[in-house]
């Protein structure tokens, strides 16, 4: 795999592609679209590897914590939720990741 | 492009499927499946090495084929040569790849968030894959998959860890060496 050429590619395709084109591609392969009101804001940019190495306690984790409204972002994360998954999405540069984790033991 | 490398390089893949259709292919080539909306959409799938034995899997997946089809059919496992142009090939077995597929998609959600729209349903990975032959010439697609094969299919396991290896080609007739196409199993 070339992913510079690709990388290159893609580029360069979405520097000229309308909105309205891709839209109608998409539309050809039966989809059809709907007013959007998600606001959608880009996330800052992480350096996933640096917070991780930084923050050796919970303060990483805490920071997606509270967009979840399910989970007490007080609560340590230690027995309270053995065995956990959670979500991550990072944003780096024009790339993201999505990774979904299991966290089965307590950092202590 | 500067970047382009024209490198080809071949890999060996197995298919499945039956008898019958054996002495067809071997004198005509594959033939692309058409609206494929499974896996990485239309073209020859093959087993490749990775997770599993390819040919293991091949057989496999042709007695499951022939079992759902509820057929007397024999199967077989064909083997033959892919020649890959690594400049348009996406490799999801790695990291690269997969930024590169989610990258692809997310720029395309974001652009038609533009003007205020977005998909009333899921984009489908196929679909996408779609865009990228069309767009950026991909021809060839590997990817780690799961596929209900055997005992999984017989328990209706469910599971989104990959469990086999496959390989799509398009243009058969130009990518795949006709010579090369052979009984494996």
């Amino acid at each position: 795999m070339n992913t510079a050429l690709l990388k290159a590619k893609m580029d360069k395709f979405f520097a000229e592609v309308s909105p309205e084109y891709l839209m109608k591609e998409f539309e050809k392969m039966g989809y059809t679209f709907i007013d959007s009101n998600i606001n959608w804001v880009p996330l800052k940019n992480y350096n996933l590897e640096e917070d991780i190495c930084v923050s050796k306690s919970h303060g990483f984790f805490k920071r997606f914590f509270r967009n979840k409204k399910n989970i007490n972002s007080r609560k340590k994360l230690t027995s309270e939720y053995p065995g956990s998954f959670f979500f991550l999405n990072l944003h780096y540069e024009r790339i993201t990741c999505s990774s979904i984790f299991c966290i089965s033991k307590s950092f202590n | 492009m500067e970047l382009e490398t024209k490198h080809i390089m071949p890999i060996l893949g197995h298919h499945g499927t039956y008898k019958k259709n054996v002495v067809s292919i071997i004198e005509n080539g594959f033939w692309e499946s058409e609206d494929h909306n499974m896996w990485f959409g239309d073209g020859v799938y093959f087993f490749v090495p990775g997770l599993t034995n390819p040919i293991v899997s091949a057989k496999q997946y042709a007695e499951d084929t022939r079992l759902r089809d509820n057929s007397e059919e024999d199967t077989c496992v064909l083997e033959a040569i892919v020649y890959i142009n690594n400049d348009s090939f996406l490799d999801l077995t790695n990291e690269d790849g997969l930024k590169f597929f989610n990258s692809y998609r997310d720029e395309i959600l974001a652009k038609i968030e533009l003007i205020g729209k977005k998909p009333s349903t899921k984009f489908e990975d196929h679909d996408v894959i779609k865009s990228l032959r069309k767009e950026l010439g991909i021809e060839f697609v590997k990817g780690n998959v799961y596929i209900q094969l055997g005992i999984q299919r017989i328990a209706h396991l469910r599971s989104r860890i990959p469990n086999v290896t496959i390989f799509v080609v398009n243009n058969p007739i130009t990518n795949i060496e006709k010579a090369s196409i052979k009984l494996a199993l």
